[in-house]
């Protein structure tokens, strides 16, 4: 992306409207933050404000519960689309799929895939028909996830582009039920960590810096050349030792065996421009160049060439990689060149010239897979377009089931027939959906009770996790433990996380204005009948739910003309999974 | 009482620490987007006011909250573009003769740029405000504006290229003018 001239100008245009100093604004936003948060002066319109969240929130719980089984239907401004004419199959729900809400999901190197969910490191290893659940003990850490026991976290964030720091590098050996760590102090910049692990001993990390970070410009020196250092460890991660720099790598980094790793200039920081692939032999020590033949050579006038995908290893010696190529100034859109290796990465072959895929010209590859799949391509809101030989030809994929208005942010596939991509769910929200066929249809995953098995947060004392479900007493059933575990599943989808639960637990027990009055089914029957709760709650209920493990929670606004609610929490008879139901009293 | 799940009073203290803390990154963000001092002060504070009535929805344990906020100062900045873009738009004529500064980001001596932006999508103008006046990365801004990286590549491509069109699009006018 350099077309000097025009950038240059554009940049320099844009200097002048850097603010020079926000201190005023900061002070202006204190006062407008001090007036909002000042509370109402009459308590009924805060009460009847809250009442109002109440019900809208409510609203949207009952369509993430409820709705899901009965249908898409009429869940206004949700994002529901319908399917691409013609290809019938399921439509897209952005409430079910926030069912499968997660932060991070990929596929594990030995096979499978992994997502991170909250606190919660979910694996499978069947497609996504059963999970394992583990805790991750550092949710904003980068994870790198070879298997379903083994797993690392990788702390940066009191790292940056300054010249010493500390990382910390947690590691399991048993999917996330324990976890160790290790600090790494360390005298050479760094903020973007990549790791890279070829088995249970042997990883790599790579720590590069780029040509500007959240925390502000870096310095002349590493502007002009980005820089990485890469980190070795032989034990599984236990300790680690600096095995080399590379000067102005740091993108596109992989390891392919325990001595070969591969990396790529940062096309934004590096003055070796081009697609420089650059590889190294001796675990990280030294680097050298390596050719890729064919493409335009580098520093071309209006050109800028990357690594845009990849390189990706199935094994030690077969390896793919997507490189892109733009001009600028010449109308010609973005191009892609394809390459595959057989002998390591000793040689890259190009596959095909690239204007001869039809779908050239619209966005550059998102995914590259290895085995059955070599090249995904996503060019539309309705499909995509892949190649199994590397480019040489191509296939239309038309999809169901996924966001009308917006293509996943990651896919990839396990074998030819399943695959697995991060979509956003609503905004900012991210959802794992999964494909049986290929990428035709698709269905957010399906986690199941495998989060109930973990402990709810492996920091928290367990003496306090216990009194939170006594306290919780609708739900404290089956004794503290077993009760914690069922509101682990609840609760996540619920309220998203535990400690959020918690706290909205505990604004109920404190709450003036409305009372919370609990009993079980069989305790409380005059709650829990069809005059109750209306005909079409009651016949969804007693279709669904088992009705005597089922809980009412009556909620009644005191000094308000609003009608009292009643929340129903009961496990599906199917599969015993917690839900709740609502209902406003008749 | 679902309402209180999210974010409690005693957070609120939190939530006010959070978006004073991305005040200055607010201010530069929307600078950059707007090209026009006193609007992206105005859309800082109406970002800031929107973010606290939806503070319940910030998500300490899962997402980034300062991401979050800069979202919300990218949207204001949107509705701000878009609002510029629905004005009335004067002949062209008159604005030929005009001075170049009554547009917002538009200065005597940018060689017509600010004028170029302005004619682009409002997407388009984050993009390169993002890009060039913010100087973030394309990952970076692909995490901001939750879209993938080769979107954001895309989009920059063919927001440079409207640029180039729009800039001798007004070399044309003035040769023809002259």
């Amino acid at each position: 992306m350099s077309d000097p001239d025009l950038e240059t100008r554009i940049r320099s245009y844009y200097d002048r409207f850097a603010p020079d100093d926000s201190g005023p604004l900061v002070a202006a936003a204190q006062v407008r933050l001090e007036e909002a948060r000042r509370p109402r002066p009459t308590r009924i319109i805060w009460g009847s404000l809250r009442l109002a969240a109440t019900l809208a929130a409510a609203a949207v719980l009952l369509a993430v519960l409820v709705l899901p089984r009965s249908g898409p239907a009429a869940v206004p401004g949700s994002g529901t689309g319908s399917a691409p004419a013609g290809s019938p199959g399921p439509t897209f729900d952005a409430q079910t799929a926030m069912s499968a809400a997660i932060d991070k999901a990929g596929l594990m190197r030995s096979g499978g895939i992994w997502a991170v969910q909250g606190q919660y490191l979910l694996t499978s290893t069947d497609n996504g028909k059963t999970w394992r659940a583990g805790s991750v003990p550092d949710q904003t850490g980068t994870i790198w996830v070879l298997d379903p026991d083994h797993a690392w976290v990788i702390d940066s964030s009191q790292s940056s582009a300054a010249g010493s720091g500390q990382l910390v590098v947690y590691r399991t050996s048993d999917g996330g039920a324990t976890w160790r760590q290790t600090p790494v102090s360390r005298d050479f910049p760094c903020d973007t960590v990549t790791p890279s692990f070829v088995d249970a001993s042997n990883g790599f990390v790579m720590c590069s810096v780029r040509s500007s970070s959240p925390d502000g410009p870096v310095t002349a020196a590493t502007t002009t050349t980005g820089s990485g250092t890469v980190l070795r460890t032989a034990d599984g991660g236990a300790s680690w030792t600096v095995a080399g720099g590379a000067v102005g790598l740091g993108s596109g980094f992989a390891a392919s065996d325990a001595t070969t790793l591969w990396s790529a200039p940062d096309p934004y920081s590096s003055q070796l421009s081009g697609a420089a692939l650059n590889v190294s032999r001796d675990a990280g020590t030294t680097w050298s160049r390596v050719d890729l033949p064919e493409l335009p050579p580098p520093f071309q006038p209006n050109t800028a060439v990357e690594i845009a995908a990849g390189p990706v290893f199935w094994d030690a010696s077969n390896g793919a990689m997507a490189v892109g190529a733009y001009f600028n100034g010449s109308g010609t859109p973005p191009a892609v060149w394809f390459y595959r290796t057989s002998d390591a990465g000793r040689s890259w072959t190009l596959v095909k010239q690239p204007t001869q895929n039809p779908m050239m010209g619209m966005e550059f590859p998102e995914a590259l897979a290895g085995r059955e799949w070599a090249a995904i391509w996503l060019d539309g809101f309705d499909g995509m377009t892949t190649s199994s030989d590397f480019g040489a030809s191509w296939t239309r994929i038309p999809w169901s089931g996924l966001p009308p208005n917006s293509p996943p942010l990651w896919i990839d596939y396990a074998d030819k027939d399943h695959a697995a991509a991060t979509i956003f769910a609503e905004p900012g929200r991210y959802a794992l959906m999964l494909s049986s066929d290929g990428g035709r249809t698709w269905q957010p995953a399906d986690f199941g009770d495998a989060r109930t098995k973990v402990s709810a947060d492996p920091a928290r004392d367990e003496v306090t996790a216990e009194s939170a479900a006594e306290d919780f007493s609708v739900m404290a059933v089956k004794g503290p433990s077993t009760a914690w575990s069922m509101l682990s599943t609840y609760s996540q989808q619920a309220f998203g996380s535990e400690p959020a639960f918690e706290a909205a637990e505990a604004a109920i027990n404190k709450a003036t204005n409305y009372q919370a009055q609990v009993g079980g089914a069989t305790q409380d029957t005059a709650t829990l009948s069809e005059s109750k709760l209306g005909a079409a709650l009651w016949t969804d209920l007693t279709a669904s739910a088992e009705m005597s493990r089922a809980y009412a929670v009556v909620v009644t606004f005191s000094g308000t003309s609003e009608k009292p609610e009643t929340l129903v929490v009961a496990p599906l008879a199917a599969t015993g999974e917690w839900r709740v139901w609502l209902a406003t009293m008749p | 009482m679902i309402e209180l799940a999210r974010v409690q009073p005693r957070d609120d203290d939190r939530v006010v620490e959070l978006l004073l803390a991305g005040v200055p990154e607010a201010h530069r963000l929307a600078s950059s987007v707007l090209r026009d001092p006193i609007g992206a002060e105005d859309a800082v504070q109406e970002a800031l006011l929107r973010a606290w009535s939806r503070r319940r929805s910030i998500r300490f344990e899962l997402g980034e909250p300062h991401r979050w906020f800069m979202r919300i100062v990218l949207n204001v900045c949107r509705d701000e573009l878009r609002r510029r873009r629905r004005q009335p738009v004067a002949p062209m004529a008159q604005l030929v003769e005009a001075e170049p500064t009554n547009a917002p980001g538009g200065t005597a001596d940018d060689g017509g740029l600010g004028r170029a932006i302005g004619r682009l999508t409002e997407d388009e103008q984050i993009m390169l405000g993002l890009r060039f006046g913010r100087d973030l990365t394309i990952p970076q801004i692909a995490a901001q504006l939750s879209v993938a990286e080769g979107t954001v590549k895309s989009r920059l491509h063919y927001a440079l290229e409207h640029v180039r069109a729009a800039l001798d699009a007004e070399r044309r006018a003035e040769e023809q003018k002259r």
